[in-house]
């Protein structure tokens, strides 16, 4: 026999083609979700230096700050080896919360519980997320990048209140 | 047709022709990632300090030494093992010659711009790398040189003078980069 | 006129310095196995000791620091010194039969690459008698590791796993060229078996992408000895540099551990069907799709580094893309299992095994693939369920199938079929039971890398289940290795073509002797092999060609070494250089490792050049054959 040619199944091409679709379908469906209707994913927001971060404004007094009572909030987390500082704070349900997260020495995440904020905290770079709390309750963030020895106790609380005040 | 010998494989020449084109593929990744960590990190900033002058220098004895290898090869092709070895001496001693100044430079650079800075780190990293695949490429040539003078290169192993020289022009083709990357940009 | 013999010496083959001074392809092929099966023991311990700590909450039979190590060598281990070493067991055994040659391209620098990989793998575990093992975990992440100072414990990751890498290198190099130059006459690349294929496909992942993470790892070994500020955010460094540099090694080198195994499993099924592999073509090109865009997708490992939304939409597309070059090659298996005449033989049940459990991890990998969804995923327990049942239920069951596969080509020996059986189904409930949980753990909110949970969490219930699980795949690995040493000893004698095989290796006895075939085939078709013993009657079944008597076969030869067996055939000789090199360049990397002491450090760097040297200079001083007429 001589050598062969290629023959092509046509289940083989049509699913093919049939896969080829669908992903152009999700590409459609990622820029839609990204660009109109603006689905967050952590970015980098700017560029510290963790030596000093600790020092200077806004880290040096780390917590929630209120920009709209209700509506607008922002809370910068200090994470190190092995503790985020503030490792306990309290924002009402349903208000825009945007973190400011970076870190004064090594990768550390920063992950809410049955939430999903989930990103890093590197030294150098401050990690920016926006969400809203649909529900009261006391969540727990962790540390989700090792970190070393004391990764697997690095945690925080964060206190979801209802509105008027009540957690 | 019956064949006697090694069975059915190409020529040792072909062979490791082909074997020595993919490990220098590989290589050219491993600048090539050095030459992006630089960019990386650094954009187009350079450290004043820099000596230029000395990098042209290098650059010139570099491309003397890509002449007298290139020499040496020709030599093992034509059969003439005394051109050879005097030109694989050459190119050995433009090497060493290399070598001594990129010393010299780290003395002074040290100074200038340590190695605990963004632009050091990367300078000595890069500078040393290639340093280091050129005192390979020193032995190399110094190990075919020992070779003809025992007389044990013979006809049929020009492709081991070949494959030698190649390594050694490809270290000093790097060396072009690396000063555009390092020296000028 | 191939003949069936036990292990058939030749003239000083036995002994230990034969082994140490080997260049035979098969040889080292065993060495690597054995190697691989021994690290696979010790890394199945480490995992074992990790269960029992997370067996209960706030478990207290490791501390974190025993736990840190214990984790980061697992992944070490089970990367670089099982899985990696395994693939080149059979890469260096099968790939020179597969394509009728008698040896690899460089057969010195085949020998070099083991002895490499084996004492640069010892040399990483002689860290636990040296301060301790690396703990950085097998990511290595920066800051971390350029700023843990305990003893030299990362220093020995940086450097341990640069040598690991330098002797892959040497193997991708090797099995490039082998395969590019010395194939059978007729043999064209489109009917080379799919495992030579994917031989060839890992090879150039290897040859790209260490160099990448080789200058990430002297960036690291810099940052912590010499002062360098490559990963120093402080300084204009970057710690995002290490992940980049570390991904767009580490993606390719996980197709890298799979491709083979995908490639054992397209050789098996057809065989165990009776029927030629579904649109082989496409199966290859696929791997070779799966190859290019596995370059492409690096970045989908950084999904909560804050890369951006532009970057990380193009990096999830890219991960989606590759599902299906992957989704092609299991529908092909489907398809050549479909309408054929199935024998279940233990080979054959761990490749529909590997199928299974490959989907059941490749779709995982599909939701992680999802940008959103993977900032849920990421760094909990559900990513560990995910590259397990890739790289256990598939890999491992993919090497697992071939053991029993090609068993009997090494030995002349059938492993035990019904302890084989019995073997697959343990470890598959044990499998299955110890990573299912770790999907509901990872959504439960679990995170990785912590060396205990607290109570009251929900955890409890599936890390015990877990950890009975991995107990149960203990079980299997003792019945496989109870198995092998048995079957070694006293197996039922195989003959050269035990399966009724396609492809070349069956042409030769079992084990093959020394210059693999008596006269070198000339090949006409894929599959060859079988269409040298079965025609098509009219209505297209196979028929058994008359003049095949009992499994031997007239081979056609392609003009070249005529002559009885091994007369007028030159084999490599052996050489003792290789194994100097290799220690040598070991040596140099201990010295290295030892850099923060500069006494220690230049002492082992000085006697490592020198012994490389010597061993260099002897490889290239000495010829490749003595003649010996």
């Amino acid at each position: 026999m001589t050598t062969e040619e290629l023959h092509v199944d046509p289940a083989e091409r049509n699913w093919i083609v049939a896969s080829i679709m669908l992903l152009v379908v999700f590409g459609v469906a990622v820029a839609i979700a990204g660009f109109m209707l603006g689905i967050q994913v952590p970015t980098e927001e700017q560029r510290v230096d963790p030596r000093t971060v600790a020092q200077e404004a806004p880290w040096s007094n780390p917590g929630v700050r209120e920009l709209v009572p209700g509506e607008e909030y922002e809370v910068y987390i200090l994470a190190s080896r092995f503790s985020f500082v503030p490792n306990t704070f309290e924002v009402p349900v349903g208000a825009r919360v945007t973190f400011y997260v970076t870190s004064t020495d090594v990768q550390h995440g920063f992950k809410l519980q049955d939430t999903n904020v989930n990103f890093m905290a590197l030294p150098g770079q401050v990690s920016k997320l926006t969400t809203t709390f649909e529900e009261p309750g006391t969540y727990s963030y962790i540390c989700t990048e090792y970190c070393g020895l004391g990764h697997a106790v690095m945690a925080g609380s964060v206190t979801v209140t209802e509105p008027g005040g009540n957690a | 047709m019956t064949v006697h010998g090694a069975a059915h494989h190409p020529p040792y020449a072909e062979l490791h022709r082909f074997g020595l084109r993919l490990f220098i593929a590989s290589e050219a990744f491993l600048f090539g990632v050095l030459f992006a960590a630089r960019f990386y990190l650094l954009g187009f900033e350079r450290a004043e300090a820099v000596n230029v002058t000395l990098g042209v220098v290098l650059t010139i004895i570099l491309l003397t030494a890509t002449w007298s290898s290139h020499r040496a090869a020709a030599a093992a092709r034509a059969g003439d093992r005394g051109a050879m070895q005097g030109q694989l001496l050459l190119t050995m001693a433009l090497g060493v010659l290399f070598l001594a100044l990129v010393v010299v430079e780290w003395s002074a650079g040290f100074r200038e711009f340590p190695i605990s800075t963004p632009y050091g780190s990367i300078f000595y990293l890069i500078t040393g790398t290639h340093s280091l695949h050129l005192l390979i490429g020193l032995f190399v040539l110094a190990s075919l040189f020992l070779q003809a003078r025992r007389g044990r290169l013979g006809e049929g192993d020009v492709w081991k003078v070949e494959g030698g020289v190649a390594y050694w022009q490809f270290v000093d083709v790097v060396w072009l980069f690396v000063f555009t990357i390092l020296y000028v940009l | 006129m191939a003949v069936a013999t036990t292990t058939a010496p030749t003239a000083s083959t036995s002994g230990l310095w034969s082994w140490i001074t080997t260049v035979d392809h098969k040889r080292i092929g065993i060495m690597y196995a054995v190697s691989a099966f021994v690290f696979f023991l010790v890394g199945g311990t480490e995992a074992l000791l990790i269960r029992l700590q997370l067996a209960t909450p706030n478990g207290t039979l490791l501390s974190a620091d025993a736990y840190n190590q214990l984790f980061t060598m697992h992944g070490l281990t089970m990367v670089f010194a099982v899985i990696m070493p395994i693939a080149a067991a059979y890469q260096n055994y099968f790939v020179p039969l597969q394509i009728g040659a008698r040896d690899v391209a460089f057969p010195r620098l085949n020998a070099f690459a083991f002895w490499l990989f084996l004492f640069s793998a010892l040399f990483l575990y002689s860290s636990f008698v040296v301060g301790g093992a690396p703990d950085g975990a097998w990511v290595g992440y920066a800051p971390l590791s350029t700023q843990l100072k305990e003893f030299i414990r990362m220093d020995y990751y940086a450097i341990g796993a640069q040598l690991l890498g330098v002797a892959s290198l040497a193997g991708s190099v090797n099995f490039i060229a082998t395969i590019f130059t010395m194939r059978a006459p007729g043999m064209t690349l489109l009917r080379m078996p799919v495992f030579t294929w994917m031989t060839v496909v890992t090879s150039f992942l290897l040859l790209l992408s260490l160099p990448v993470i080789g200058v990430g790892l002297w960036q690291i070994l810099f940052d912590r000895n010499f002062g360098t500020l490559f990963y120093a955010a402080q300084a204009q460094g970057d710690p995002l540099l290490w992940q980049h540099l570390f991904w767009i090694f580490g993606h390719p080198e996980v197709y890298v551990l799979i491709l083979p195994a995908m490639g054992i499993v397209s050789e098996i099924l057809p065989v165990f069907s009776r029927k030629p592999l579904f649109g082989y073509a496409f199966v290859v090109f696929s791997g070779i799709a799966i190859g290019f865009l596995g370059f492409g997708v690096w970045a989908h490992h950084m999904f909560t580094a804050g890369l951006g939304p532009v970057a990380e939409a193009g990096f999830g597309l890219a991960t989606m893309l590759i599902a299906i070059p992957t989704g092609v090659k299991i529908f092909n298996w489907i398809g050549t299992t479909w309408g054929g005449k199935l024998r279940l033989t233990t080979a054959m049940l761990f490749s529909l095994g590997f199928i299974a459990m490959f989907v059941i991890g490749g779709l995982s990998g599909v939701t992680h693939s999802i940008v959103p969804a993977d900032t849920q995923q990421h760094d909990s327990y559900y990513i560990v369920a995910h590259f397990h049942y890739v790289l256990f239920g598939g890999a491992v069951f993919g090497y697992m199938a071939g053991i029993y596969y090609w068993f009997p080509k090494w030995t002349g020996r059938f492993l035990d079929e019904k302890l084989g059986k019995v073997q697959f189904w343990i470890t598959f409930v044990g499998f299955n039971l110890t990573f299912a949980p770790m999907h509901i753990l990872g959504l439960d909110g679990m995170p990785r890398r912590t060396y205990r949970y607290p109570e009251g969490l929900g955890f409890e219930f599936w890390n015990l289940l877990a950890t009975i699980g991995s107990f149960l795949i203990a079980l299997g690995v003792l019945l496989l290795l109870i198995n092998l040493v048995k079957s070694y000893r006293k197996g039922a004698p195989a003959p050269a073509d035990p399966w009724d095989g396609r492809t070349l290796e069956w042409t030769t006895s079992s084990p093959p002797p020394v210059h693999n075939f008596d006269e070198i085939p000339v090949v006409h078709h894929v599959d060859d092999f079988w269409y040298r013993k079965y025609g098509v009657d009219e209505e297209g079944r196979a028929v058994r060609v008359p003049e095949v008597t009992g499994g031997t076969v007239e081979v056609e030869v392609g003009g070249e070494d005529h002559g009885e067996a091994g007369h007028d055939i030159h084999m490599p000789s052996p050489s003792y250089f290789p194994i100097i090199a290799a220690a040598g360049v070991v040596v140099i990397g201990a010295g290295l490792t030892f850099s923060s002491t500069p006494l220690v450090g230049f002492t082992l760097l000085g006697l490592g050049v020198i012994v490389t040297l010597w061993g260099l200079m002897g490889w290239a001083g000495e010829p490749i054959t003595k003649e010996a007429h």
